[in-house]
């Protein structure tokens, strides 16, 4: 099973004391950004930075993601400093085809580094939301495909909303793509970090539509996000009772259960499996089966 | 990119910001024969002033440089940062005006 990404954080990477808070912020990932949060002139003092920081900071159970710049611009120099700190994924801005991933792949592959490095393509573009399949089928290494909404909103010349609707038809081919291939969705910012609400409307449409979690622009917006993709207690019960139903249908033969009235069937116990792996993977406590 | 052994700098360059957390680092060359030259400024200047200078002087003496000025206006940076901001003004140095 992939790692757990129900949230990400961008950090700048040319500031120092945002970089140190990283691993104390409580995101499942921090990403340790190369790209439009470093001016053109810093970019050699940002890989500096964010190498000694992977190197010397411990991160504990967080995620380290790096955030190249565009490999058509210099972000195979960014693999270069970056690699032999060993982070754990490379987050590849401006997605638009197989080739882009390929590229980081291979740079991947000649650093020699033992642990494994995940690829997450962005995709932000009119482009690269009609290739997303190709693209998150280009690798092995890609665990992810994740959706820059704020760029692809300027690309295909929308004006972004609080609702989204702009981006509605960009996600769902996102998300649709992403499950094809067999990888994660990730979706984009919620930019307004003081609209608590918002943030909490627009976070359980994405997870309705099938997104596995999202970054996020401020340490406020974690809490957040987190609650609603961790399964509730009632979902974990139901999981529970759903399981052992299926349990006892493959037992008798059959392909169908009956819990509370319902009748199951394959989805349903997919689901569930999913559901108790993620609160397998966060510690959480499992019931007992209900009768 | 390491340069050779005893090598010149040859520009004067910096790296990092004045604030918070960071490190402002000003590299210059020295006089033929005049050796490392380190000026350190600190708000943390009693308890961590020793450990700075060991990570400036390792990482200068990493590249083989001799016969420079340093100067570095610390805010209070971790090692990591302090190291980092010293081989961006060393490579800058290397490099700019080429």
């Amino acid at each position: 099973m992939p790692r757990l990404r129900r949230s990400r954080i961008y950090l700048p990477g040319n500031r120092p004391r945002m970089i140190q808070k990283g691993p104390l912020l409580g995101a499942d990932a921090v990403i340790l950004d190369l790209e439009d949060s470093v001016s053109p002139e810093e970019k050699d003092a940002a890989r500096f930075l964010v190498r000694n920081a992977i190197k010397s900071l411990d991160f504990g159970d967080t995620e380290v993601m790096v955030r190249i710049n565009p490999v058509t611009t210099c972000g195979l120099q960014d693999l270069a400093a970056v690699l032999p700190a060993g982070p754990d994924a490379i987050v590849v801005p401006k997605s638009e085809n197989r080739q882009g991933v390929q590229a980081v792949e291979k740079a991947i592959r000649q650093s020699g580094l033992s642990k494994p490095v995940a690829i997450l393509p962005l995709i932000e573009s009119a482009k690269g939301i009609l290739n997303a399949y190709e693209i998150a089928g280009a690798s092995p290494l890609v665990e992810a495909i994740t959706f820059g909404g704020e760029d692809f909103t300027q690309d295909i010349g929308a004006t972004r909303t609080r609702e989204g609707r702009e981006i509605f038809l960009g996600r769902s081919m996102l998300v649709i793509a992403a499950k094809a291939a067999g990888v994660q969705a990730l979706d984009t910012v919620f930019s307004d970090f003081t609209d608590e609400e918002g943030l909490r409307n627009d976070t359980l449409a994405i997870k309705q539509m099938g997104f596995d979690g999202r970054a996020a622009i401020h340490p406020s917006q974690i809490e957040i996000i987190h609650e609603i993709f961790t399964p509730t207690k009632e979902e974990i019960q139901h999981a529970v009772n759903v399981l052992r139903a299926a349990e006892i249908a493959r037992c008798k033969g059959s392909g169908v259960a009956v819990v509370k009235g319902k009748m199951l069937d394959k989805p349903i116990f997919q689901r569930a499996e999913k559901i108790i792996r993620i609160a397998e993977r966060l510690g959480l406590q499992l019931p007992e089966p209900e009768e | 990119m390491t340069a050779p052994r005893t090598a010149r700098i040859l520009h004067e360059a910096k790296a990092g910001l004045d604030d918070r957390g960071d490190v402002l680092i000003c590299l210059s060359p020295g006089e033929l024969n005049s050796g490392i030259q380190l000026e350190i400024e600190s708000t943390l200047m009693s308890l961590f002033g020793d450990q700075i200078r060991a990570s400036v002087l390792e990482v200068v003496e990493g590249y083989g440089l001799n016969d420079l000025k340093l100067t570095v206006n610390d805010r209070g940076a971790l090692d990591y940062a302090i190291r980092a901001r010293v081989q961006t003004a060393i490579e800058r140095a290397l490099t700019e005006g080429e």
